[in-house]
């Protein structure tokens, strides 16, 4: 099929939108070693960087795997299975910290 | 719309809004599979994590963790090339599409070869898998994603094959599509090894 300037517009509008999940990956990516690395281990940082890993799957997930539009149950397993395993994650190195302190 | 996407549209959404699912039914289920095992590496890492804490206190800290930042940025902007692969054949610029594929090997090998350095740096440590109980899950965990990753390149490569013979035309890219979602899983999981295994302490 030929590129035509109405599919080539519609491409650069998502190229767009790809420019700025990528930059928005790396910022995360940055911030999330800047609080590990910035100080000792707490509940608090683990919360926090939980939250990044959680913001930047869905950002991958969503945009990048293109399943914003998808069938709902493609979506909602890839997603839940992210979020179950971030949170037990979180929730468990944060219980050890938490024991750890007191 | 395919089979796949007529058994699982349904409800009053998908009548307003077309749906897509790239890649096939038998990807997903690849996909998932994959992640479950995944799932189950992450599990064990917790439950050693739970009974040897000093070890995976002391662990993450004589980590090359320069090494796991630049893999990260690596994988990122693989994703980021092998989406706009998929856009560039969704608007049938062929040549656009091989290139971007042929990015994403390259951040492949990219991967692999920071992988070979985070190794060796180790070695100079004396840092082994039989060290102790976090490195022994470290490396486990480690080198069954590095497998993954070239598994995933040698797939696009081979996709980036096909697309400069013309395999692919913008009504029929599936297969472009599953190993472009095959690779976002492997960016996926990565990301949530990052923190595990580096960061959170």
């Amino acid at each position: 099929m030929l590129q035509t300037p109405q599919n080539y517009d519609a491409g650069r509008k998502k190229l767009d939108r790809t420019n700025l999940v990528w930059l928005g990956l790396v910022g995360l990516t940055l911030l999330s070693v800047l609080v590990g690395e910035s100080g000792p281990p707490s509940v608090m940082a683990t919360f926090f960087i939980c939250l990044i890993v959680l913001l930047k799957g869905r950002w991958i997930i969503r945009d990048f795997m293109g399943l914003r539009h998808a069938a709902p149950l493609t979506r909602w397993i890839i997603t839940g299975y992210f979020f179950v395993m971030t949170s037990l994650v979180g929730i468990f190195v944060g219980y050890l910290q938490f024991t750890a302190t007191q | 719309m395919t089979t796949f996407e007529l058994l699982r549209s349904t409800g009053p959404d998908v009548a307003r809004t077309k749906s897509h699912t790239p890649g096939s039914i038998a990807v997903w289920i690849f996909i998932y599979a994959e992640l479950t095992e995944f799932a189950f590496f992450f599990l064990a890492f917790l439950v050693a994590k739970f009974y040897f804490p000093e070890e995976f206190r002391e662990g993450p800290i004589q980590l090359n963790t320069l090494a796991g930042f630049l893999n990260t940025l690596v994988l990122l902007t693989s994703s980021f090339c092998v989406a706009r692969a998929v856009q560039a054949i969704k608007r049938g610029a062929q040549r656009q599409t091989v290139i971007w594929l042929l990015c994403t090997v390259g951040a492949g090998v990219t991967y692999c070869l920071v992988k070979a350095w985070e190794y060796q740096w180790n070695e100079a440590r004396g840092i082994t898998a039989r060290t102790n109980y976090f490195f022994a899950t470290y490396y486990y965990l480690m080198f069954n994603h590095f497998l993954h990753v070239v598994i995933g390149t040698c797939t696009i490569l081979g996709t980036a094959v096909l697309a400069a013979l013309g395999h692919y035309t913008v009504d029929s890219h599936d297969g472009l599509e599953g190993a472009a979602s095959y690779w976002h899983m492997i960016d996926l999981v990565w990301i949530l090894i990052f923190p595990l295994i580096y960061v959170l302490r």
